[in-house]
């Protein structure tokens, strides 16, 4: 499923047009990007857990190079789902 | 920063972008994720602009252990979700250290210490003292770990177990360490410089040993030839010049055969080619004229196949000049016409230019001789002949 997919459908489910949610998907979306920049992490019922968390720098071994090498630090996003969707999807 | 917001707040934000009810906002993000839902358990994957991509894994059957009891447990297979940011959300939340990349380490420091280094370098080398050097610091451990068991040159394995030390933990007296490594450079380098000098030497007297030989040898040779026929010399080291000069001049022949004869027991010298000479250079260093290449080749051809190449290895010789190049003497004229018309012979065969100019000047020497070898003048020289004047 593709995003404009999920938009019809999420328009047949509130019975609005698809202009009018799509404005509502990119300003919900504009929010959680904002949030997960922010390093901060929020719950969707029924859904899961979103949030970054930073990641250390490491030592690994590049494969290509032979060589290891020094992994800077980053941010990773990650998300956990939640109990009910995990009920659902066994 | 690094806080946990509500369901509650993240409505607000929502509806505060967008100007629209909390209500409308809320419904929206209740449905989406509900189409979410829909959409992984229909096909398994749901992607999302903006966001990323929701996936389904199966995960197979497998064996586990149960945290509490600790009892060993089959983990049934099942499903799990997994979420992968898109790579505008990626680099959007990694902007601040964008600017870091991957760094190759630096290989750790050898520790390896100068003694070590310098007998990975004797073990390189073929030399004979440290060859024994690194056969003693071998055995060394050995003995250490003997302890006890006295050994016939003990002075000796003290000398040599320092090296061994960096690479064992074993215990030695620290205080002869420190005083022996210099003692054990100092004494294979010794053996180092040995055998260089004795591989220059070897290379000193390979260099000049052969030409010596042979040169003796020919003298000899010539010595005992000549005895008999001139039946005056007595002294062996007299100047080879002389040697010629007193030889008896016998005039050459016509024929090709007994000329070379003659040659042969006129030659007061020979020569051992090696690499890089050539007819041209030998004329000059022993004739002091290049142009008086013919004799040599003459007197050499049954060994030189092409005047032009000259193989290393063998043994020239060298026919004495009664003259000079600019006064010839009559047997030195005869010589070099038999020369040039060799020098001739061989060029014609492989179509070089110098042919003719080889046929012109050994009819300058001697005009009689090339009428005897006219049957092998090629045709077409023989007019080159009559125009000379």
């Amino acid at each position: 499923m593709n995003t404009s997919e999920a938009l019809k459908r999420i328009a047949g489910r509130m019975q609005k047009s698809i202009k009018e949610t799509k404005v509502l998907y990119t300003q919900c979306i504009g929010v959680m990007n904002d949030h997960l920049v922010e390093r901060n992490h929020f719950n969707i019922p029924r859904l899961g857990t979103f949030g970054s968390v930073e990641r250390k720098e490491r030592q690994a071994y590049n494969p290509h190079f032979k060589k290891k090498m020094l992994i800077p630090r980053k941010v990773s996003v990650f998300f956990k789902p939640s109990r009910t969707l995990k009920e659902e999807i066994k | 920063m690094h806080e946990k917001i509500s369901f509650k707040r993240l409505i607000e934000d929502i509806s505060a972008r967008g100007g629209v009810s909390q209500n409308l906002s809320r419904l929206f993000v209740r449905e989406m994720a509900a189409v979410i839902r829909e959409g992984l358990l229909e096909d398994g994957v749901v992607q999302l602009s903006g966001l990323g991509i929701f996936r389904l894994k199966n995960i197979g059957e497998r064996s586990g252990r149960d945290p509490v009891t600790g009892q060993a447990i089959t983990i049934p297979a099942h499903r799990k979700v997994y979420f992968k940011p898109e790579k505008r959300l990626r680099e959007l939340i990694n902007t601040q250290y964008a600017h870091l990349k991957p760094l190759p380490l630096e290989p750790a420091p050898e520790t390896k210490t100068e003694a070590d280094a310098f007998n990975r370098f004797l073990n390189d080398s073929f030399v004979d003292g440290a060859i024994e050097a690194k056969v003693d610091t071998e055995e060394t451990p050995l003995m250490s770990r003997a302890a006890g068991e006295p050994k016939s040159s003990p002075e000796k394995e003290i000398k040599y177990a320092p090296a061994i030390v960096h690479k064992g933990p074993l215990p030695v007296g620290t205080g002869e360490k420190k005083t022996s490594p210099p003692e054990e450079e100092s004494h294979s380098r010794k053996g180092l410089y040995a055998t260089i000098f004795v591989i220059l030497l070897l290379i000193f007297v390979y260099m000049n040993y052969k030409p010596e030989d042979d040169g003796s040898r020919a003298e000899e040779q010539t010595v005992s030839t000549l005895a008999p026929q001139a039946g005056v010399e007595t002294v062996v080291g007299n100047e080879k010049k002389q040697k010629a000069e007193d030889m008896p001049k016998t005039p050459p022949l016509s024929k090709p055969a007994p000329e070379a004869e003659s040659v042969s027991k006129r030659s007061a010298r020979s020569h051992l080619t090696r690499h890089g000479e050539s007819l041209w250079r030998l004329a000059r260093h022993y004739y002091d004229n290049g142009y008086l290449w013919p004799l040599l080749y003459e007197a050499n051809h049954d060994k030189i196949e092409n005047p032009d190449f000259l193989v290393r290895g063998l043994t020239l010789k060298i026919p004495a000049l009664e003259g000079s190049f600019k006064k010839p003497t009559e047997a030195d004229r005869e010589m070099l016409a038999l020369g040039h018309l060799r020098a001739y012979k061989a060029y014609r065969q492989r179509n070089h230019d110098e042919a003719v100019d080889h046929l012109r000047v050994a009819f300058r020497y001697a005009p009689e001789l090339i009428n005897s070898y006219a049957d092998e003048i090629d045709s077409r020289d023989g007019l080159v002949l009559s125009n000379i004047p």
